[in-house]
């Protein structure tokens, strides 16, 4: 049994969050005092993440548990929290030059998204259901109000309305299954809990509900298929900087919960690196079919959308798909691989929304008919968007390619045919996905628009599509230090 | 930094930078021609040195069959290590001509395209990028490599077609983009496999690997089918070939010459080069299958190249008729047969490319490629008329030039196992010849059409383009032994490789015959 550190003790592990905190009251408050009411909010919020990420990176992989067992110190919430610092980075600076949000809301904005990395943060290194319900709670509550922020926006207010109906109901059913997992162990730390499993007779049938609630919470926070129905309309209506946010650092927070949770609680850990699920529970085809349809039903539907925005709903539905792949493959690869591809994601989806942004905000163009002879009006944005779909594809040499192929090599490495069978479905799909993202490349290259001239922008818009871009084309040539990097940061807790 | 290395990169860099530098349009031109002809000065030494230093490492005949397959200007450095994946790259006899021949047509492309004047610093860049990755696909020697450099061709086939293309760009690009894509799948997945049953991507050594022994045997038939699937695509064998006729009618002249001379010639390659010797034994079983599909190819291509009205369509269904050669070639287990599909190759590289660089030559005059609309062309034309003719001949087999040897190396291979289909094979050659020279009257001979008796003749540029080309095939044709010698030793280790495999599979056959026998006397 681990000994757990006290309230005192922990606060050492703990700074990054203090900071965000600090900085997310002083970041609203601030602007009430007359004299600072002019200062760049976004100045304080950018110092405040950097020095967060410092934190983060000086913090240990096995710093075992804090806050008596409530959140853990290890490798995996070390690289989630690295994740989210990265794309909340992004997205400061892509809300700060858009003009979505009036100045003046700027530092509301601010508090808010801070409040939300803090909730991604805890999600992250949560060891106890109780934190983990209240993690994603403060990570979604945040998210609904940043959601519906151009409030004159009638799509941004329905957007906002979707997800809270969606979110409300489907924590709701998480919380209720965790209740019942908790009627089952007699506790709510996620490492008693598997002890608990392991050692008592469970009711299959209970414990197969529990699993489904929780699922269910999850699925609508990685938006998985049929948890998904929010993504369109709220990425569609949200603040363009907001929606990636939501597809890249929400869907992390989604994710590291599921692995915390399902990695810890319903699965052990042999000395091969393989895991195996406890009591009587065999749920991995239920997530091979869950992946399977995930993937399959995005790209299908993503085929019909010229709203640039709505089709990367659908290209992240897909996404989410293809990394559950690496999910049911329950070895130390499959996890390693999620982390590696949750990166090369980061990169390319910051960049293509970035590009979007640039297009949406400076020049009001969503659709794809907008994108046309883009390729001529300024090369170098195409460019960057045309490399970050080539990655979204998984052709090499992009990023996307790498992190596809660790996936799925961790899962056919299992050799168990529900695995293989979800490679299948991934490579068929990764074929099908071509249609839609070519629609754009299509647009951008081949097609002749009716405007000419370059586009407008802002040039520190251009550096970060460039900053973004560079390390999808770049990471080929060192794969696998990055991937071995990711390897040592899948290290977690498992008591 | 050995050669290869260098005109493997070379062209990549030298595309980003022609991609990124805002120089003018006729300085892009002569700079990309200088980048290609560099590469062809490295590659001539490279070629020129090649079968001693092949014969230095090559093994003995009667030791052939137990040692690895030799290689020569090999680097080799780790790439990603937990894979166990290396940038591990060199050459041996069947894959130093196409090196060549790919660093031989690419200025001569340049050249073809010299008239592009729309986005010319994205044409050329792109270009180059396509042929860093042909011969990066060329050299690898790493499963992995070899499928990074596969798809990396894609992107600049893509942009190429669609942007410079014909009027149904669009539509050929995306198709030509999505077979390719959907036949890569097949690749993925088998290279997963063998890299989970060994342990490595090398293709040096996963041949004979002792990992793949235990495989079942209809694991080892469903991943050659798998590979084949692949393969077939790019070569493209009957029934994948549909996207070929769209890509060549709408791609630019150079394209299409790249399109038939070099990337046609990767599906065969890599059943050479992966297929074949990974998986010997399901290389017994498939062999018939493939020489039936080879001669379908030879016959249905040529049928339906007889059936067009558009001058670009009938070399693109030619092309699928000579591949059909090579495929017939590959399928047999005879040295002369797989020589020739080898030489067939290389030649058929030469030969369409004449033909599709004569093409564009009236296309870029007449802007329309109906057969019924020529006539009488010799005439204002004299020296193309010369040059069409001598194309034609060499593609329907003239003997002197380097079709003739290698098709009849093909067949001389064929009838000593296959008759039936080898006789069937031959009526290809008879429709070749009746479909050429169709062709050719109906375009060259007649009355002068008056829309066209003012032409101009062919200008330098295209006489330099198509000059070379030439003399190479009357070279071969005269002294295929240069060649030949060249690939030789290759061929029969490969073959050394084959025969084991095939002796295998007769044992397994015997077995399961007996098997049968005792259970049903």
């Amino acid at each position: 049994m681990l000994t757990w550190l006290g309230n005192v003790a922990s606060l050492k592990y703990f700074i990054g969050e203090l900071w965000l905190a600090l900085a997310c009251c002083v970041v609203l408050m601030l602007p009430l005092i007359p004299k600072f009411r002019n200062v760049r909010m976004s100045w304080i919020t950018l110092t405040a993440l950097v020095f967060a990420g410092i934190c983060v990176l000086r913090l240990p992989t096995d710093g075992g548990g804090i806050f008596f067992g409530m959140l853990a110190i290890d490798g995996l919430s070390k690289f989630f929290k690295i994740f989210f610092v990265l794309s909340t980075l992004v997205v400061v600076l892509m809300t700060e030059v858009g003009r979505e949000v009036p100045d003046f809301r700027k530092p509301e904005f601010y508090s808010i998204l801070l409040g939300v990395l803090i909730g991604a943060f805890l999600a992250a290194s949560a060891t106890d259901l109780l934190m983990m319900y209240l993690a994603i709670e403060l990570l979604s509550l945040g998210s609904y109000v940043l959601a519906g922020f151009s409030r004159i926006e009638k799509t941004s207010d329905e957007a906002s309305m979707k997800y809270i109906l969606y979110g409300g109901l489907s924590t709701g059913a998480m919380l209720f299954g965790m209740s019942y997992l908790y009627g089952l162990t007699g506790s709510t730390n996620l490492i008693a809990i598997r002890e608990a499993l392991e050692a008592n007779q469970i009711h299959p049938l209970v414990f197969f509900v529990s699993f489904l609630l929780i699922m269910v919470g999850i699925g609508y926070k990685i938006s998985a298929v049929p948890f998904h129905f929010w993504a369109p309309d709220v990425y569609q209506g949200a603040p363009t900087s907001i929606t990636a946010f939501l597809s890249v650092a929400s869907k992390g927070a989604g994710f590291a919960a599921f692995i915390r949770i399902f990695y810890t609680s319903f699965l052990t850990l042999n000395g091969e690196g393989v895991w195996s699920p406890v009591g009587q529970l065999d749920w991995r085809i239920l997530l091979s079919i869950l992946a399977i349809v995930t993937m399959t039903f995005g790209n299908l539907a993503a085929f019909g959308q010229n709203n640039v925005k709505r089709l990367l709903a659908y290209s992240g539905i897909a996404h989410a798909g293809y990394i559950l792949v690496g999910a049911i493959a329950l070895n130390q690869a499959g996890m390693q691989s999620i982390l590696f591809y949750l990166l090369t994601y980061l990169f390319t989806n910051l960049a293509a929304f970035t590009v979007v942004l640039i297009l949406a905000d400076c020049n009001g163009v969503e659709e794809i008919e907008g994108y046309k002879s883009l390729g001529t009006r300024s090369p170098w944005l195409a460019f960057c968007l045309a490399v970050a779909l080539f990655s979204l594809i998984g052709v090499p040499p992009m990023a996307g390619f790498l992190g596809k192929w660790f996936l799925f090599a961790a899962a056919v490495r299992t050799l168990d045919p529900w695995c293989v069978a979800a490679v299948v479905a991934g490579l068929l799909n990764s074929v099908l996905s071509v249609y839609y993202y070519f629609r754009i490349m299509k647009a951008m290259y081949l097609e002749k628009g009716e405007e000419v001239g370059p586009i407008r922008t802002h040039s520190t818009l251009n550096w970060v599509a460039t900053a973004m871009t560079l390390p999808v084309l770049l990471i080929i040539f060192d794969g696998g230090s990055l991937y071995d990097w990711t390897g040592r940061l899948s290290q977690m807790l498992l008591g | 930094m050995s050669g290869l290395v260098i005109i493997t990169f070379l062209p990549i860099i030298a595309g980003c930078i022609l991609a990124l530098a805002p120089l003018p349009n006729d300085t892009v031109r002569k700079a990309s021609l200088a980048v290609t002809l560099a590469i062809l000065a490295i590659s001539i030494p490279l070629m020129w040195n090649f079968g001693e230093a092949y014969r230095a490492v090559s093994p003995e005949v009667s030791e052939a069959a137990n040692s690895p397959m030799p290689f020569v200007y090999e680097t080799n450095v780790k790439w990603i290590e937990t894979f166990n994946i290396n940038f591990h790259i060199g050459v041996d006899g069947l894959s130093m001509p196409f090196v060549f021949l790919t660093a031989f047509l690419c200025p001569l492309c340049i050249l073809a395209s010299w008239g592009i004047g729309e986005k010319v610093r994205g044409y050329f860049a792109l270009f180059l990028l396509l042929e860093g990755g042909m011969i990066g696909t060329f050299v690898a020697l790493d499963l992995f490599l070899f499928y990074v450099f596969w798809e990396l061709m894609l992107l600049p086939m893509y942009f190429l077609i669609g942007i410079w293309g014909g009027p149904r760009k669009e539509y050929a690009a995306i198709k030509f983009f999505l077979y390719t894509l959907f036949g890569s799948i097949f690749l993925f997945i088998a290279m997963l496999v063998l890299y989970w049953k060994t342990g490595t991507f090398s293709l040096v050594e996963l041949p004979g690997h002792e990992g793949l022994g235990d495989l079942k045997w209809w694991v080892q038939i469903a991943l050659f089918l798998g590979l084949y699937v692949a393969f077939a695509i790019k070569i493209p064998a009957f029934p994948f070939h549909t996207w070929l006729p769209d890509a060549h009618v709408e791609a630019p002249t150079a394209i299409s010459v790249i399109l038939a001379g070099i990337l046609l010639k990767m599906g065969t390659y890599a059943i050479f080069r992966i297929s074949f010797p990974i998986f010997p034994v399901a290389t017994a079983w498939f062999c018939t299958p493939l020489a039936v599909l080879a001669v379908i190819n030879i016959v249905y291509g040529a049928l339906c190249a007889m059936a067009q009205t558009d001058f670009k369509k009938l070399v693109a269904y030619s092309s699928i008729s000579h591949m059909g050669f090579v495929m017939l070639g590959m399928a047999v287990y005879k040295e002369e047969a797989m020589q020739g599909a080898v030489f067939q190759m290389f030649n058929h590289g030469c030969i369409t490319a004449m033909l599709f660089l004569l093409v564009g030559v009236i296309y870029d005059r007449a802007h329309h490629r109906d057969l019924a609309g020529f006539g009488g062309l010799v005439k204002p034309m004299p020296l193309y008329g010369g040059y069409a003719a001598f194309a034609f001949f060499a593609a329907l087999g003239l003997p002197g030039l380097s079709g003739f040897i290698s098709e009849s190396l093909v067949f001389l291979g064929a009838f000593q196992e296959q008759k039936l289909l080898a006789c069937i094979g031959t009526l290809g050659i008879l429709l070749g010849a009746a479909y050429m020279l169709w062709t050719y009257q109906r375009v060259f001979m007649g009355p002068v059409n008056e829309k066209y008796k003012d032409y101009k003749d062919m200008n330098k540029i295209e006489i330099a383009s198509l000059l070379p080309l030439a003399v190479m095939v009357l070279v071969l044709g005269i002294f295929p032994f240069i060649f030949l010698d060249m690939l030789a030793p290759t061929v029969s280790n490969l073959l050394a490789h084959l025969h084991v495999g095939r002796e295998e599979y007769e044992a397994m056959r015997t077995a399961a015959e007996q098997v049968a026998m005792n259970l049903h006397p």
